[in-house]
């Protein structure tokens, strides 16, 4: 009858999109040599700039106006939750781009993104960059726009030597003391719990126990009882007891140590009123220093505005206030912590960061996180 | 009786709502799972076989089917004797208490998961009334000596909030049953020796008649506390539900050549959760059959004058009930004006316009908050323009075809249009990233994205509420008209449309207030792209470190806007409702 | 003016009755008497329309219609009274009105015609509070707006008290007759059809149906 006909015509109407679909859509990479090809622009161009970037906080209101005004382009903003989410914005809308210039992306996504064609050639002057900050990559796809290295903090007041003796190695923290009081945020959501994993990748292949490796580490740790949490936030601000998570809702404050920034201390006392009881962990090679990049992204359709934008950010006036307005440092040369309300002082700083390539982390970051994923069951 | 002709066809317009709707509930997640399945080389019953071997995947499986049922029953404890006693008596101002009583179900779930945070900080009232989260004293202390579990806190602050929001499905489905139970029954009863102790009363006699309904509100209550996800990420972040999972995990699943393991994960995790929910979709199914078995209707105003006012103690339970309802709500507000502040080594709270200052200004970081909040009204109200004719021409395509006895067919296509229950909101979210989005790249310049999530969701309500309307008109007004010189239009009007101004207020009451405090989807989806609401600004200002104290206090000045704009919107259908309802339009 | 040849109706799986004919001059009042429930309301709706023939012609003014046509012409007052509740008296009576009248003549009309039924001033009443008969005058005011050649009327005083309803019989025949409109009007009081009906005719003689045997 003819409601069934209708109905089985609309059904092949509805699977027919879904014939050959079966087969992936192949996602565009880099060729033997590294090269890509340049996509065509995602979008039309309507004079107005996106920038893809998570929730960074230095992008005041001020800073971006003044941009506005110089340059005469409009700003939008496309928000994803983290670092990870960049990478994931991109790879997701790879054949049709909104966005135009990729804020946040850090060390530890780079690699992955350049493989995966996301960025185009800048045209950004690097002159005034620091040497640190270009070490991870200078290349011409991606830009430095901040830094930070990522370390472990711990509570003063109860590592105190009496109940917490301070490690000397990471396999103090397997020990009974330590049981349940160290939290990390998990390598496969969270940026930090990623780059603090990178770093035990090498810490361990330069200990002298050579029969384990940074895995049997991590099941020791799971085994004592280690928190793991989706993101950073989670394991600072609700499990870590020597930060600002005393006065937040929800608070539990069960673990004497958490990764965090090697500066973080510093951030805390800026807001505490030159006053904190955390500081960092500065074993060699159990830090990572990260390095936040910008780029043009391929199939961007305000380019030249783009560019526009990664000299602008590169400028004194912007990039010398990331330690108040994004927590971070700036990549530029002579760039210091601020001295305000003891910053500067309790910013600790690493002894030896883990000395990890860019490439490598592409290659074998997956084969890690599911070997850390298993390591903690 | 034969069918009015002018009613007997279902016109094609309504065929064509009924293939849109079932394409707009299976379409999307088809094409996600598709992908998936390309993606990982794995089929959906492959996955999910494999998700026994994924601890991960069990835990949030323990985890939500633990608390999902630790919910249901404490909501069904305080919910029968609720619903009873607010069915059974006289109280002032019905109405007002009425609406107060749903009034969680139509809270932002994230305004009600920081208000929860607020309750439960140190200087928060649930606090002192014994739950401390760190265990250290309270009640909460008392259980975690008792049984050994260390930390309960975080589980008992989810089960306590999902009892709340599920309250007002206890007084949804059960309260009608008491108030307009036929007084005959009881006092028959009375007179029997069954009816002497109040045990067998309950046995025989208040059991059997609140049953079906109870069976009702519990499997919602069950499915709503299994799904739920903003609360889950507020209340219990160490801990994972399914859905909280496939939310964390779903922006990165569908990407060929990266992350596989996860779309893996995606693909394994969302097959179970369709399977579970599908079965307490049908569970549900049947015992509302079961429950719209008509017992007996007697006027409900003449039933409370018989049993009079309230006793002091029911009026105490039922008025305090009100009143902790309206404690997360009341601390959103409250905690807007409070920042704690750290110096040296101790914390002092002090009152503050500060966050409301930032709440207003913002900052590049996230939306501006009429932004958002013009979007989220935005999607509200195509949402309803789009869900409720749909679901109109849904509902009298239905209707006809069980007039016309075609009851299988109907029943058929009913079981299709509501398949998108079975889909929990991060599900419809996958269906739009790793699906809609994926296959038709073009949708990320479209700004009314989120619409299409939020119709799938709704449309299955505004059927339901729609089908009975429909069906309980009396056809001799279309046989009157058909006998009157009325157009086409005016035939339509006076035969079915007025009578159905009521429930399409209703619909859109809900369509509106879902919308607007819709989480799950729009958080997957605002993920890839820029489509904020009020909802994601208040999580986004919310998950921010907190160095800055202000922090919090900007978060709740948005969730008070989101909830006071909410609220502002539905109290406008409520009183077009109540308008007609007493004009009898 | 309007004819009945041979008609038979059946409901599901229920011969309601066949092999009836009934003939109604123009302007003529017939009333059919017979109990509840034998199928007088059924023959009314086939009447005009609401039930197609199984067998039989409907013809009015010796042109045939068509099974199920509904024709302006043609109109029926319900037993219990339909009135729209959203819509005040004068609005359920404009319902009727032509389509050719404009607003100010219907307007003029309704006025008109609540006075004729004696219901003056309730233009603006609501439906709800309106008694039986009221209401059943309402719409038979609708009915006359309508201009049909003829109405059928079904038990249309039969949620009136007994005193009011032989005064609306009354009152209701001088309407039909002043305006010239046929009628078929079926009652199971005698006294009631007497004051109606130019012609009065037994259901028993007009229907020979087997309905009893189909039924069981």
């Amino acid at each position: 009858m003819i409601v069934m006909r209708t109905l089985v015509m609309l059904l092949i109407l509805l699977v027919t999109p879904l014939s050959g679909c079966l087969e992936p859509l192949e996602p565009i990479t880099a060729d033997a040599d590294g090269d890509c090809e340049l996509l065509k622009p995602g979008r039309d161009s309507d004079g107005v700039l996106r920038l893809l970037t998570y929730d960074i906080a230095a992008f005041s209101e001020n800073m971006l106006g003044e941009f506005t005004k110089q340059t005469g382009y409009e700003i939008e903003l496309i928000r994803t939750n983290d670092a990870g989410g960049i990478l994931e914005q991109l790879l997701q809308t790879q054949q049709a781009q909104q966005a135009d210039l990729a804020i946040g992306l850090d060390n530890t996504y780079l690699q992955t993104a350049l493989n995966f064609c996301l960025l185009q050639p800048h045209n950004a002057n690097l002159s005034g960059i620091a040497v640190e900050a270009l070490l991870p990559y200078d290349g011409p796809l991606a830009v430095p726009f901040d830094q930070g290295d990522v370390c472990l903090n711990y509570d003063e007041t109860r590592v105190d030597g009496t109940n917490l003796t301070v490690p000397t190695s990471l396999w103090n923290l397997t020990e009974p003391a330590w049981a349940g009081q160290v939290a990390f945020p998990s390598p496969v959501t969270s940026s930090p719990g990623r780059a603090f994993m990178s770093a035990t990748v090498d810490y361990f292949e330069h200990d002298e126990d050579e029969a384990t490796d940074t895995f049997d580490w991590w099941q020791a740790m799971a085994d004592n009882d280690a928190i793991f949490t989706s993101g950073w936030t989670e394991a600072y601000e609700i499990h870590y007891s020597g930060g600002y998570g005393e006065w937040v809702e929800g608070h539990l404050g069960d673990a004497a140590m958490t990764v965090s920034y090697c500066h973080s201390p510093g951030v805390e006392a800026f807001y505490g009123g030159n006053w904190t009881k955390s500081t960092s962990l500065t074993l060699p090679r159990a830090s990572f220093h990260q390095v936040e990049y910008a780029g043009v992204i391929n199939g961007a359709a305000e380019v030249t505005a783009a560019n526009a934008f990664l000299e602008y950010l590169l400028s004194d006036s912007v990039n010398r206030n990331m330690p108040e307005n994004n927590l971070m440092k700036s990549v530029l040369i002579g760039a210091t912590w601020p001295e305000t309300d003891g910053y500067a002082h309790h910013a600790d700083v690493p002894s030896l960061n883990a000395d990890i390539s860019n490439e490598r982390m592409a290659d074998e970051m997956e084969a890690w996180i599911v070997n850390w994923s298993e390591a903690i069951q | 009786m034969n069918l009015n002709p002018r009613l007997a066809k279902v016109p094609l317009s309504h065929w064509l709502a009924v293939a849109v709707v079932i394409a707009l509930g299976l379409l999307p997640i088809s094409l996600a799972l598709v992908r998936l399945w390309a993606v990982t080389g794995i089929s959906p019953v492959s996955a999910l076989a494999m998700v026994r071997d994924q601890p991960v995947a069990m835990e949030a499986l323990r985890f939500s089917l633990l608390e999902a049922l630790a919910s249901t029953l404490l909501t069904v404890a305080l919910g029968i004797p609720l619903a009873w006693a607010f069915g059974r008596y006289r109280w002032k101002r019905l109405q007002l208490k009425r609406a107060l009583l749903f009034l969680p179900f139509v809270t932002p779930p994230i305004v009600a998961a920081v208000g929860f945070l607020a309750l439960f900080s140190p200087d928060g009232l649930i606090h002192r009334l014994g739950f401390d989260l760190h265990a250290e004293s309270g009640f909460i202390h008392v259980l975690s000596e008792r049984t050994g579990w260390e930390e309960p806190g975080h589980f008992v602050a989810l089960v306590v909030a999902h009892v709340w929001f599920n309250l007002s499905l206890m007084i949804r489905f059960v309260e009608p049953v008491v108030a307009q139970l036929d007084p005959a029954w009881e006092e028959q009863l009375a007179l029997l020796p069954a009816g002497h102790a109040l045990r067998n009363r309950l046995r025989h006699f208040w059991m059997p008649v609140l049953g079906p309904a109870t069976l009702v509100a519990a499997t919602y209550t069950f499915f709503f506390s299994f799904t739920s996800f903003a609360l889950v990420k507020w209340l219990a972040p160490s801990a994972n539900t399914m859905e909280s999972l496939l939310g964390e995990m779903g922006g990165t699943a569908g990407i060929a050549g990266y992350r596989v393991e996860t779309s893996l994960a995606v693909l394994g995790i969302a097959t179970l959760q369709m399977l579970l929910m599908l079965v307490m979709l049908v569970l549900a199914g049947r015992f509302e059959r079961q429950h719209s078995q008509v017992l007996s209707m007697h006027h409900e105003r003449a039933n409370r004058s018989r049993h009079g006012p309230p006793s002091r103690r029911w009026a105490l339970f039922v008025n305090g009930t009100i009143v902790l309802l309206l404690a997360p709500l009341v601390s959103v507000v409250i905690a807007s004006f409070r920042v704690t502040t750290r110096s040296g080594s101790g914390f002092t709270s002090s009152w503050t316009l500060e966050g409301w200052k930032r709440a207003w200004s913002g900052d590049l970081s996230t939306v501006p908050v009429m932004e958002a909040l013009t979007n989220s009204l935005t999607y509200a109200g195509l949402a309803v323009l789009v869900a409720l004719p749909l679901g109109y021409a849904v509902a009298s395509c239905l209707a006809t075809l069980r007039l016309q006895g075609r009851k299988r067919l109907a029943g058929f296509l009913d079981s299709l249009c509501m398949l998108p229950l079975s889909m929990s909101a991060v599900m419809v979210g996958l269906g739009m990233v790793a699906g809609i989005l994926r296959w038709f790249p073009g949708m990320f310049t479209f700004p009314y994205l989120p619409v299409l999530p939020h119709v799938m969701l709704v449309l299955p309500f505004v059927i339901r509420l729609m089908v009975p309307a429909i069906e309980r008109i009396d056809p001799m007004f279309a046989e009157q008209a058909s006998l009157l010189p009325l157009s086409s239009v005016a035939f339509w009007w006076h035969a079915r449309g007025s009578f159905l101004l009521v429930p399409a207020t209703m619909a859109a009451s809900l369509c509106l207030a879902f919308s607007m405090g819709e989480f799950g989807a729009t958080f997957l989806v605002v993920r890839v792209g820029s489509w904020d609401s009020l909802s994601i600004l208040v999580d986004q200002v919310a998950s921010r470190p907190k160095f800055d104290p202000y922090v919090f206090p900007t978060a709740m000045a948005l969730a008070t806007i989101l909830m006071a704009s909410t609220l502002l919107v539905l109290s406008i259908n409520e009183r077009a409702r109540a308008w007609r309802k007493r004009h009898d339009v | 003016m309007f004819e009945l040849e041979n008609a038979s109706v059946r409901l599901g799986e229920w011969l309601v009755f066949s092999g009836v004919s009934l003939s109604v001059e123009s302007g003529e009042i017939v009333s059919i008497l017979g109990p509840s429930g034998c199928g007088k309301t059924t023959l009314l709706r086939a009447m005009c329309g609401l039930e197609p023939l199984e067998e039989g012609v409907r013809q009015l003014d010796h042109a045939p219609l068509e099974n199920r046509t509904i024709r302006p012409d043609i109109t029926m007052l319900f037993q219990q009274p339909v009135l729209y509740p959203h819509l005040n008296v004068a609005q359920n009576i404009a319902l009727g009105a032509p389509t050719t009248m404009n607003k100010a003549e219907i307007n003029q009309r309704i006025i008109k015609v609540l006075a004729s039924i004696g219901l003056e001033g309730f233009e603006r009443r609501g439906t709800a509070g309106l008694s039986g008969g009221e209401a059943q005058r309402v719409a038979f005011g609708r009915a006359l707006m309508q201009e049909p050649k003829i109405v059928l009327l079904d038990e249309p005083f039969a949620s009136v008290d007994v005193q009011r309803r032989l005064e609306l019989a009354a009152m209701t025949r001088a309407h039909l007759k002043e305006h010239g409109i046929s009628a078929v009007h079926v009652t199971h009081d005698r006294q009631e059809a007497e004051v109606m009906a130019d012609r009065i005719v037994n259901w028993a003689t007009l229907a020979q149906s087997e309905r009893s045997e189909e039924r069981r």
